[in-house]
């Protein structure tokens, strides 16, 4: 699991947050669910393709703030897949429409395991662990 | 890590990550700092514009408001105070890190947040803010002060044109230059007539500058008039300024002066130099300049047994002028350090055409010499006027006349020990300004008694001939003579009295003078032609203008003069 979630920056985020440590799982989950729907929309969209420049932008930002969040809540692979999205958006290097779709996915599956990791985590804190 | 009350900041956080925001939140609270928090740009600047937080920890990337649009707006809320923004970023790019400095970024902090990093540049922010605070409260404290010091030259120079407003220096024979800032450079330009008609002129230089330079100043200038009026000489009035600035000055302070008595009557100039750089008799015949050389010690340094009141006297007439001036006009220096000094200044005296602008003369070869402009460049022009040409002298009495006394009588004698080292006219004049009546004649009241108490003491008890005074070289052996002859007097007496009686509605004046001297043929005297008997003679033809009635009796050692006045409104 390490390789998903750096278990040791959680503990301090749990020390850190104390008491609204559950809260923060909480917020983190809905917040990212949120992002990822949005990220799907954005490229499974009919008239998608071929991909515009601002599309590709706002791809971009939007991993970017995600890449942040997780990369503070310790998912390191799910922050690290962000910031290739990111870099893509960035239009340093030519990607193609596929690849971009491509990614996506991958942050979508990359959160679906971190996210059960943190309903496992929430509900150990709700049951006094 | 908890911090203590002084240091509990208030901390802004603008992040639209909720986790992210909770998390920092959390980690700034710990640190014993109020959180407030924004989701965007918008927020955050409206929170800081109502709550004005100390520090702002700004995401850069944020939506309706960036960061960098955010910072910039609060930086320019804050205005001079420093509220430092701290960017959080996951950006790498070298390119936007310098972005979020450029912004008005002070620091920024990497994601993920690492507490540790978090408190330390909070507290060195902290450090740079309170730094900016000191110097905003220190230099408005100094924009105080240099305020009050203004005022408090602006009272004193006002308290200082009153007492200095009371001098003729607008007469027409003066021409002279002066900073309005000269007060507090310490320079000193007072002119005053006297009773007799003659002109007191003093130009000072105190040390120091700003007010310590100028507070002498007022002692000083009120010596001067209140001597010159009342109708002391030259070393009378040199004898109390001394004292006075050695009493009321610090020891390291003093005032470098010259004072000059004109007379016009008798054509002599009577000159005093403690101190200022030379000052220049000025001939109208075309003969070279005569310097007058400081000899003295400057006022307010010697006690009163040592203090030097001897004055030089020359002839001045038509054509004539003296020139003084302070050390700002040989102690300009131009970029290379050289002085402009006595020889260039002598320059312009001597290629003076014009007279009139010799004051301009000197400015232009001060000018073409140095760079800047001194404020204590100060010179003074006096010029030989005929007496009559320059007007009535204006002299100013401060008491109402109501207790006037009117019938009566007085006799003063003054014996040899007393001849030497006392003048009594100053006493007698005030004692006669006492009658109301009399004070219309003051000035002609002054020069009858003095040149009859002078020829009483020259003539009679000191027996010098007049006929010296024929030449330039004849004054200065005459004064000399008078200086070893008085110093050296054992026994005499010159005798005064005074009786005042009503008459109708006015009143009489009657005044004697006797010496113990040899006496002389006052006839002949009066009847030699006018010239000789003005310049070298007794002054007896004018004492007979003067006056009412004259008469000289018991061999000429006697004098008699009445004065009479008519009754006033």
């Amino acid at each position: 699991m390490t390789e998903h979630v750096d278990v040791t920056a959680l503990s301090t985020l749990r020390e850190v947050m104390d008491g609204e440590y559950p809260r923060l799982l909480e917020v983190f989950i809905k917040d990212s669910d949120d992002r990822v729907r949005e990220l799907n929309r954005l490229v499974l969209a009919p008239g998608f393709r071929p991909m515009s420049v601002d599309a590709l932008r706002q791809l971009g930002m939007m991993a970017h703030s995600f890449k942040g969040s997780s990369g503070n809540m310790g998912a390191t692979r799910l922050c690290e897949l962000c910031r290739e999205l990111e870099d893509a958006g960035r239009g340093s290097a030519p990607v193609s429409d596929d690849d971009v779709q491509r990614m996506v996915a991958a942050i979508e599956a990359e959160f679906r395991i971190v996210r059960a990791f943190f309903d496992q985590e929430l509900h150990a804190c709700l049951s006094g662990h | 890590m908890a911090v203590s009350a002084a240091e509990r900041l208030t901390v802004l956080i603008a992040d639209d990550n909720a986790s992210d925001r909770m998390l920092l939140s959390a980690i700034v609270s710990r640190q014993g700092h109020d959180v407030l928090a924004a989701s965007d740009g918008a927020e955050a600047v409206g929170l800081f514009e109502r709550r004005r937080p100390q520090l702002v920890l700004m995401d850069a990337m944020m939506p309706v408001m960036d960061g960098f649009e955010a910072a910039r707006r609060i930086k320019e809320l804050a205005g001079e105070s420093l509220v430092p923004i701290i960017f959080l970023t996951s950006l790498t790019e070298g390119e936007d890190l310098a972005r979020c400095l450029d912004a008005g970024g002070d620091d920024f902090v990497a994601k993920p947040y690492n507490q540790i990093v978090l408190a330390a540049k909070i507290n060195a922010m902290n450090r740079l803010r309170l730094l900016q605070e000191t110097v905003l409260q220190q230099r408005d404290m100094i924009t105080r002060h240099h305020k009050y010091l203004l005022n408090e030259q602006r009272v004193a120079k006002a308290v200082f044109d009153q007492v200095a407003h009371s001098g003729c220096l607008s007469a027409p024979n003066i021409r002279y230059l002066q900073s309005p800032y000269a007060l507090f450079n310490g320079d000193l330009l007072l002119a005053a007539w006297a009773p007799s008609g003659n002109m007191h002129l003093l130009l000072g230089d105190f040390t120091g500058h700003g007010l310590p330079a100028a507070v002498g100043a007022m002692p000083l200038a009120e010596v001067f008039y209140g001597m010159t009026a009342k109708g002391y000489g030259l070393p009378e009035t040199l004898r109390e300024m001394n004292a006075k600035l050695k009493r009321i000055l610090p020891v390291d302070m003093f005032c470098c002066a010259a004072l000059i008595c004109v007379n016009f009557k008798q054509q002599l100039v009577e000159v005093w130099n403690g101190g200022l750089p030379d000052a220049y008799l000025l001939h109208g015949d075309g003969r070279p300049h005569t310097p007058l050389v400081s000899t003295h010690v400057p006022l307010g340094v010697l006690s009163a047994g040592s203090f030097d009141d001897n004055t030089q006297v020359y002839p001045f007439g038509a054509g004539d002028r003296v020139f003084l001036l302070s050390d700002g006009v040989v102690d300009s220096t131009d970029e290379s350090g050289e002085l402009f000094g006595a020889r260039r200044l002598q320059n312009v005296l001597v290629t003076n055409r014009n007279p009139a602008l010799l004051i301009e003369e000197v400015q232009w070869a001060l000018a073409r010499f140095r760079g800047q402009a001194r404020d204590d460049v100060s010179m003074v022009e006096v010029a030989y006027t005929e007496p009559d040409l320059l007007g009535p002298p204006s002299v100013i009495y401060t008491d109402s006349g109501d207790s006037s006394p009117l019938d009566w009588g007085a006799s003063f004698e003054f014996r040899a020990s007393t001849l030497k080292r006392f003048n009594p006219l100053p006493y007698l004049l005030q004692l006669l300004q006492e009658v109301h009546g009399l004070r219309l004649q003051s000035s002609e009241l002054y020069i009858v008694l003095s040149e009859l108490y002078s020829n009483a003491l020259e003539h009679g008890v000191l027996g010098l001939n007049s006929a010296l005074k024929r030449d330039a070289e004849g004054f200065g052996l005459y004064y000399t003579l008078r200086a070893e002859r008085l110093d050296a007097l054992q026994d005499g007496f010159i005798r005064i009295d005074f009786q005042v009686t009503p008459a109708g509605s006015g009143g009489r004046l009657t005044i004697s003078v006797q010496d113990s001297g040899a006496g002389f043929d006052a006839c002949h005297v009066l009847s030699l032609p006018p010239a000789v008997n003005q310049l070298s003679g007794r002054g007896l033809s004018l004492v007979k203008q003067l006056s009412d009635r004259c008469q000289w009796t018991d061999g000429g050692r006697t004098a008699s003069v009445e004065f009479a006045w008519e009754g006033l409104a």
